[in-house]
């Protein structure tokens, strides 16, 4: 909601999450050592921790993610050369594999969280707001928008849809039946989702849209923001001290 | 005398290859009228005020608002600055995540500051009595209270001229009562496309009524 309160993340200026997420991820994916995104990574982690991030909700995301990796790590291990450091019957895992994946890992997580911790726990017509007083072209934030009110449009109808045929009998199981109505039930769903997307669009004409994104809210920087971006900013001094201290 | 605000000479429409569901329609609505349309259903009342509004285009005839013809999409922006239409749906009406958004969004886009459209967006809201919904998520209200909002949005952008489509659906007799009394106290030319009849009764002199294409 938009009530600021003593929470640090709502009571954090849009634009401000903006930034730090935007500048997180920079600094993790530009960083060349392991130690060096540690701190990428731990930012979002105490922010979170402090805001009582709901991280179990991300618990699901996360599997998915490591589980690619270690997808990729298994695929791409064996032949990193270099100096080796065990050998599993034919195949020899060197010190550089080892570090490339520990930084895939890490750099990956970091992504997620920054991003989890910062922009997922802000309603979208804020991520909007942040975006367009940040300097981001109208039209983008335009287009923007309209898809992910358009991923609305489609969760409502999917939601109608499946009250729909639940109150006339319909219980998924494992038949050709279900397959069936599953079947036409996305058919259904991507047109109907299409045309209520037009009455939409007729809604908004009405009330004076001519295709372009305005903020409904004013935004308000505290100086708790300045404070904010301050501290991203010693995040990434440190990183680079880490990076480069002799 | 001013023109009539709506004027419509042998407006002609149908659904891509389906029969015409306005078969040439002359309608005259004169500045600061009531009136009432009725008409059973699927007989194009919705869609007669989709046209006026420009939402869709007809085939044939001619829609002459405030005076001037009406043709191009940039017409009927200037249109719908002082024109606002009731969907029968309110679903289709309303699009924003929270109530505030939502009724915000017309005096927004009509140019308001967003300090000015949020105040008029409050004043819209307190007036058809859903002062504290601010911040509710618009696609979890109930139908009545849909259609309140929906209302809400147009009244906050201040229209000379309103087009409500069954606007007593879902209310229960107290909103329906408010609704009146709010409809009653608004200097704007109405119509009101209804089903309910105590209801035009009570706010319209002039019927009308859809069949066959014509308005009679
Ligand atoms: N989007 C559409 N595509 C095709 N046909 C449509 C569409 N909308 C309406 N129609 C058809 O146009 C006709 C007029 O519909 P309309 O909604 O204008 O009726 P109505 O008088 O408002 O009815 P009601 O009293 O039920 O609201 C109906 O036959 C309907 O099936
Ligand atoms: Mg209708």
């Amino acid at each position: 909601m938009n009530a600021r309160g003593r929470d640090p993340l709502q009571s954090m200026d849009p634009r401000a999450r903006v930034i730090c997420a935007a500048g997180l991820c920079l600094v993790a994916a530009l960083a060349q050592a392991p130690v060096s995104v540690v701190p990428a990574l731990l930012t979002p982690l105490v922010v979170g921790l402090s805001a009582r991030f709901p991280f179990q909700r991300l618990l699901w995301t996360g599997l998915r993610l490591n589980g690619l990796f270690a997808l990729m790590a298994l695929s791409t291990l064996p032949f990193v050369p270099g100096p080796t450091w065990q050998t599993f019957g034919p195949i020899s895992v060197t010190y550089p594999g080892l570090s490339l994946v520990g930084m895939m890992v890490l750099k990956g997580n970091a992504l997620v969280l920054s991003c989890a911790i910062f922009l997922s726990t802000m309603e979208s017509p804020n991520l909007g707001h942040a975006l367009a007083r940040l300097g981001v072209p109208a039209k983008f934030v335009a287009l923007m928008m309209s898809v992910i009110r358009y991923i609305d449009v489609l969760q409502e109808e999917h939601g109608r849809m499946r009250l729909a045929m639940r109150a006339r009998g319909f219980r998924p199981r494992l038949n050709w039946l279900t397959l069936q109505t599953h079947a036409l039930g996305v058919g259904a769903l991507f047109l109907r989702s299409l045309e209520r997307a037009e009455r939409v669009a007729a809604a908004m004409k009405c009330r004076g849209h001519q295709g372009l994104y305005l903020a409904t809210r004013t935004l308000h920087w505290r100086r708790r923001d300045t404070a904010w971006i301050m501290l991203l900013v010693a995040v990434t001094a440190g990183m680079l001290w880490l990076e480069w201290k002799p | 005398m001013s023109a009539p605000v709506i004027e419509v000479r042998g407006l002609t429409f149908a659904y891509g290859d389906g029969p015409p569901v306005l078969d040439a329609l002359d309608w005259v609505v004169p500045a600061g009228a009531r009136v009432g349309v009725t008409g059973p259903n699927a007989s194009g009342k919705s869609t007669l005020l989709h046209l006026i509004m420009g939402l869709r285009a007809a085939q044939q005839g001619s829609i002459i608002l405030y005076g001037r013809h009406r043709v191009t999409e940039g017409d009927f922006y200037e249109v719908r600055a002082r024109m606002g239409l009731l969907f029968q749906d309110s679903d289709d009406q309303l699009f924003c995540p929270t109530v505030l958004d939502d009724v915000a969004f017309g005096p927004l886009h009509l140019g308001a500051s967003p300090d000015a459209a949020q105040e008029a967006a409050r004043e819209a809201l307190a007036a058809v009595g859903l002062a504290g919904y601010e911040e509710r998520i618009t696609s979890r209200l109930s139908a009545g209270e849909k259609k309140c909002v929906a209302l809400a949005t147009n009244l906050a952008m201040q229209p000379d001229t309103l087009l409500l489509d069954e606007p007593t659906s879902y209310l229960d007799d107290r909103s329906r009562d408010r609704l009146l009394s709010v409809l009653k106290e608004l200097p704007a030319t109405l119509v009101i496309v209804s089903h309910d009849r105590a209801f035009l009764d009570a706010l319209t002199r002039t019927r009308y009524h859809l069949e066959d294409g014509r308005l009679r």
